[in-house]
């Protein structure tokens, strides 16, 4: 299941990392969506995007999660997903 | 599968937002005036084939203000987006508008039967702005290497619009000086050509992108799409052989070819909603299943009466299917999605709090929006087949406030993208 989705997923010491840089929409929302509920993981969540995903907010709201754009790197919108306990 | 191409680097090929939001502000606006222009020619409805009056111009507010607008508009955005390709000319989208827009405003008042004088001017703005529509699109589609699918359903429709245009202006010269052995089958092939070969085209291949998309599907097969192209083409091109030809029998064959086209894209949108992520789909995913029910109610009822069994007033109600049972329920019910998409995508980057696609919707407008629709739909068929103009009258009052309400709907979304997000 996991092996299916597209993207990368790795753990840091700061929490679960998901790039979808590279991917091409719906691919990134897929990808995203997809470790959410597949992962067991309460957060936090960092996303590695190239613009904003604006439109999956609701989806994430919908699972219960929050999100925040944080610094990132050059051509990255970074943000951080935490689900409050 | 799809090839991953859409929305990828979508930031920088977003148009400046008043270009695609003027089409769909336009589209709100006309199917408005489509449902009151109805109203006022109610009484003509159930036995219309065809000629000036109030009907005839309410048929193309709807067809060119509501549907061709919005097809125009979402072309512009979304296509460079999914073909990767920018549009060549900005200013040419934004003049496209201002011919098209103001032409059609002329021509539906030539063809109200209350100025004629204003057939021709109207006819030639409204059909340059069309012009100057496929020549972008065209160009954007001619470089467009990553959807192949897409891009073929949509040179394919454009060819069908070139076809549609000829038609309509061969029928306005012929209400004038009657060249025209059979004006009637001209008209047939007219409206046959624009509903199923230029919007029915483009809402197959559109359907490829958008409808995974919205859904979040995580695959949708290719080889299906080229079939039901393949197939819709065919369609197309045999009854359009048939009128020129004279031979009606041909339109039993294209009827069913378009059949087996209708299911081979209906198997496509299920594969799509099978493995679909996203729990929230909204009233805007019922309206795109009402549609697809009309679309094959509609081609159901085209293959009774070309098989010559009698419906009363059908083929009023053939069109009426069509056009608002299929096309514009699917129009209305997609446009919902795209539009506060759109805007999410506008509004976003300007650090804080993120701005989601629901903080830009209205969802009671929509739901009046949706009632009124299928209301009307309702009962406007039932005014065709019982031959009952207050049953008509009813139906386009339903369609009327129905249609303010999906403009308060536009009215929110725009004007919330433009407090949201950047000027442009």
């Amino acid at each position: 299941m996991i092996d299916d989705l597209p993207g990368r997923h790795w753990m840091a010491d700061d929490g679960l990392h998901i790039d979808v840089r590279d991917l091409a929409a719906p691919e990134p929302m897929i990808a995203i969506l997809g470790r959410l509920e597949t992962l067991a993981t309460d957060g936090p969540v960092i996303v590695h995007h190239f613009c904003e995903p604006a439109p999956i907010y609701d989806d994430l709201a919908d699972l219960g999660w929050t999100c925040e754009v944080v610094p990132g790197d050059e051509d990255e919108v970074r943000l951080i997903l935490r689900r409050p306990v | 599968m799809m090839p991953g191409g859409f929305m990828g680097g979508a930031k920088d090929r977003l148009l400046p937002v008043s270009v695609p939001f003027r089409f769909f502000g336009a589209a709100a606006f006309f199917h408005v005036l489509a449902w009151l222009t109805l109203l006022w020619g109610a009484d003509d409805l159930p036995r219309f084939i065809g000629g000036p009056g109030p009907v005839l111009a309410a048929l193309h507010l709807m067809t060119l203000g509501v549907l061709a607008m919005a097809a125009i508009g979402a072309s512009y955005q979304l296509l460079p987006v999914a073909t990767r390709q920018p549009l060549a000319r900005v200013w040419m989208a934004r003049l496209s508008f201002w011919l098209f827009a103001p032409g059609l405003l002329i021509l539906a008042l030539g063809m109200s039967g209350e100025a004629d004088s204003a057939l021709w001017p109207g006819a030639i703005l409204a059909c340059a702005g069309l012009l100057l529509f496929a020549l972008l699109t065209g160009d954007n589609l001619r470089r467009a290497g990553s959807l192949p699918i897409v891009a073929a359903h949509g040179g394919a429709a454009l060819v069908a619009l070139l076809g549609t245009i000829a038609a309509g202006l061969l029928l306005i010269g012929d209400f004038s000086h009657g060249y025209l052995a059979d004006h009637a089958s001209v008209a047939v092939l007219h409206m046959g050509v624009a509903a199923f070969g230029f919007m029915g085209l483009l809402v197959f291949g559109y359907s490829l992108i958008l409808v995974p998309m919205y859904l979040l599907s995580r695959s949708v097969p290719t080889r299906p799409g080229w079939l039901q192209l393949g197939l819709g083409v065919a369609a197309i091109l045999l009854f359009a052989a048939g009128r020129l030809m004279a031979l009606p029998l041909l339109d039993v064959f294209a009827l069913l070819i378009g059949l087996a086209a209708a299911a081979t894209y209906l198997v496509l949108m299920r594969a799509a909603w099978k493995s679909a992520m996203r729990r929230r789909q909204g009233l805007s995913f019922v309206l795109l299943r009402a549609g697809w029910a009309g679309m094959v109610l509609g081609l159901l009822a085209g293959l009774v009466l070309a098989a010559g069994i009698d419906i009363p007033n059908g083929p009023a109600l053939f069109g009426w299917i069509v056009l608002v049972g299929w096309l514009l329920t699917f129009v209305t019910g997609i446009l919902q999605r795209i539009m506060p998409f759109l805007a999410s995508m506008h509004a976003t980057g300007r650090g804080g709090k993120p701005v989601r696609v629901s903080d830009l919707t209205a969802e009671l407008p929509l739901r009046i929006h949706a009632v009124g629709h299928g209301l009307a739909f309702v009962l406007v068929a039932l005014g065709i087949v019982l031959d009952l103009n207050v049953l008509v009258q009813l139906g386009a009052v339903a369609g009327l406030a129905g249609a303010l309400a999906f403009a308060a709907f536009a009215g929110v979304v725009i004007v919330q993208v433009y407090r949201l997000g950047p000027p442009s």
